[in-house]
């Protein structure tokens, strides 16, 4: 369900973007398109790994459109780093080669 | 009048179905290697956010494998390492791409192919079977 529920929403907002024009108020919609996607990233990350894509596709779109500011910018940026944050935060739990894990479930039974 | 609604209503939800269906098979469609020297920022962009989508499928796979305590053989420690390797590949070469994906420069075709090789190769692991959504 909560899947749905994101894909209808990313769904309307890739919708927007070929409508958008190079007006100030173009501005202020784009802010609210980042924010909105800012919102949506935890759960996105954490719950629909596929959807993640369409969100790639946005960002990308945005980027494209080459009316951004540099505020905008930054702000996708940390989108980006947002989503490679939720893999370094698991990396080190799943590495079989981390120190860490030896001896337990996590780690490569076939050094233990 | 409101029969129009309705139908305009389900154009409009059809018309979405279908492009975000688009969007996805771009997200997780076969790129070919390139053989010119460099690639415009919009290929490069086409094959990072492929890269992003699986790299976001990646964390979806470890976080089942610790919650399911890593079960075998989805969650075998080759298969671990196969992933890993791929996303530590990717990273690199996004990393190195993205600057010109953002500038609209052309992208050096051999950190292009790089990517595309990180991709592929995590399309041969097992992260597509735990897909969230």
């Amino acid at each position: 369900m909560l899947s749905s529920a994101i894909l209808a929403v990313l769904t309307l907002l890739e919708q927007f973007i070929p409508l958008l024009g190079t007006s100030a108020a173009t501005t202020t919609l784009i802010d609210g398109i980042i924010n909105a996607l800012t919102q949506l990233m935890p759960f996105i990350v954490n719950e629909i790994s596929t959807v993640y894509a369409s969100v790639k596709n946005i960002i990308d779109l945005l980027n494209n459109t080459g009316t951004m500011t540099p505020t905008q910018i930054a702000t996708l940026q940390q989108l980006d780093q947002q989503v490679d944050a939720a893999w370094a935060a698991v990396l080190p739990q799943i590495d079989p080669d981390n120190p860490a894990n030896k001896g337990t479930p996590a780690g490569d039974p076939g050094t233990a | 009048m409101r029969k129009l609604l309705v139908i305009a209503a389900l154009a409009l939800s059809l018309g979405a179905c279908a492009q975000v269906q688009k969007v996805l098979d771009e997200a997780k469609g076969i790129y070919d290697f390139a053989t010119t020297a460099t690639v415009s920022a919009a290929q490069a962009g086409i094959v990072a956010n492929a890269y992003d989508a699986l790299k976001a499928t990646a964390t979806n796979y470890a976080n089942y494998c610790i919650t399911q305590k890593f079960p075998q053989p989805l969650c075998s420690a080759a298969n671990r390492r196969a992933v890993i390797k791929g996303v530590r590949s990717g990273d690199a070469a996004r990393a190195q791409i993205e600057l010109s994906i953002t500038t609209g420069q052309p992208v050096v075709a051999s950190l292009y192919n790089t990517l595309v090789a990180a991709i592929q190769a995590l399309q041969t692991t097992p992260i597509s079977t735990v897909k969230g959504s």
